[in-house]
């Protein structure tokens, strides 16, 4: 790619890029080289995938800093108010175009960017079943550990004294952070405030310490605009929809990653085995190397992640029931 | 043939870049009419401009074939 380009958290490039586009508002995307010099993106398709998943459960564990200090103030999270941020502006602009576009038009601009106009449909539900699934498991989260400490759940929902709200989130140097904060650090070292390299860090880890805070500022917000539901006024029976609504748009896309994972074992996965045997013998070699779908480990903790959702929420609900 | 069939193989030629005699019921979008990991995804947003539907991702992606795929969608119309 050349510069200026801009890519979307979590996308895949693939190709050579000789045009310059701006795609930093569409996540999880799929970004490729047209033979012909046009960048094409499929917005969000790499949402629910095998790789997007298995790459957010290996960061955390390749983080072998052993120092009491670490100056990198990492976030592991693939969902956070700047991706997720970013995926409710893509959705609107995606939304957008559908809705201005003539059905005949084949391919519409982005940025730069070219995107099939029917593709444009499958970004908005993308992002749409990603950015519920995020905003509903931080709601539920909090409402299970209410209940669990026998809290109200207004309290739980409310907003905590000294958070920062802003709607646009940063990543500096894989510390995310609301704009605010940044921009609060940046006038502190102006009028001398912060004035050397300690205090620089003692700031950069007071930001960090509020990292929970302020997400909860931009999901409560976040909720508001995409569900419309103020979370003030959330009692138990809401919440019990609520919890029921996460276990739908969860098991949704949890079952999205297992079809991705299916892909693994198709047959036309299976070049390069068995080749001069029968299609029994390709099967047969296949299956020795590479194992069977429903033996898959990874398959076999998705579906156990789809088991334990749905025991979760009906334990929440039950604790919920008891507590009307 | 159907109405839907019909425009099903019309959709599958379009966006795979196949001649449309190739497509049968029996055709395996992947297997038979090579259509890659992208391509499934854009014929599901095809087949619900086509039809003016919205089709349940989790089914949609689970349709291997011409023929169920008319099935899939005459469901939704």
């Amino acid at each position: 790619m050349m510069w200026p380009c801009r890519v979307g958290p979590f996308s895949v490039v693939l190709g050579k890029h000789t045009r310059t586009f701006d795609l930093s508002d569409f996540p999880f995307s799929h970004i490729e080289a047209a033979h012909d010099g046009r960048c094409m993106v499929v917005p969000g398709l790499n949402l629910s995938t095998v790789g997007t998943v298995r790459d957010g459960a290996k960061w955390p564990t390749r983080d072998r800093r052993m120092g009491k200090v670490k100056r990198d103030r990492l976030s592991f999270d693939v969902f956070s108010p700047m991706v997720v941020g970013r995926m409710l502006n893509g959705h609107d602009r995606l939304k957008e175009l559908m809705d201005n576009t003539e059905k005949s038009v084949d391919t519409v601009t982005i940025s730069g960017a070219q995107v099939k106009r029917a593709c444009c449909g499958g970004g908005v539900k993308y992002y749409r079943s990603g950015i519920h699934t995020y905003l509903l498991e931080k709601v539920v989260a909090r409402i299970e550990r209410a209940v669990a400490s026998g809290g109200a759940i207004s309290k739980a929902l409310a907003e905590t004294p000294g958070a920062v709200y802003s709607e646009k989130w940063v990543d500096i140097g894989g510390q995310m952070m609301p704009l605010k904060r940044l921009e609060d650090l940046y006038a502190a070292v102006e009028s001398g405030k912060v004035s050397d390299v300690v205090g620089f860090e003692k700031a950069l880890d007071a930001i960090h310490a509020c990292y929970a805070e302020d997400e909860w500022a931009w999901v409560r917000r976040a909720y508001k605009r995409v569900f419309e539901v103020d979370l003030d006024k959330v009692a138990a029976t809401a919440a019990a929809a609520i919890a029921d609504q996460l276990l739908a748009d969860q098991s949704k896309f949890l079952n999205l990653i297992l079809i991705d994972a299916g892909k693994e074992f198709d047959t036309v996965t299976q070049v390069g085995f068995g080749q001069d045997g029968t299609p029994e013998d390709v099967a047969a070699d296949f299956q020795a190397v590479r194992g069977t779908f429903e033996t898959n480990k990874f398959v076999k903790q998705m579906k156990q992640a789809i088991a334990d959702l749905g025991s979760r929420i009906e334990k929440l609900k039950q604790a919920l029931a008891v507590n009307v | 043939m159907s109405d839907t069939a019909a425009r099903v193989k019309k959709v599958v030629a379009e966006t795979l870049k196949i001649d449309p005699s190739m497509i049968k019921d029996s055709s395996r979008f992947v297997e038979d009419l090579g259509a890659e990991s992208i391509q499934s995804v854009e014929l599901v947003a095809a087949f619900e401009e086509e039809f003016d539907i919205e089709m349940d991702e989790q089914g949609a992606l689970g349709v291997k074939d011409v023929g169920t795929a008319v099935t899939f969608i005459e469901k939704h119309l």
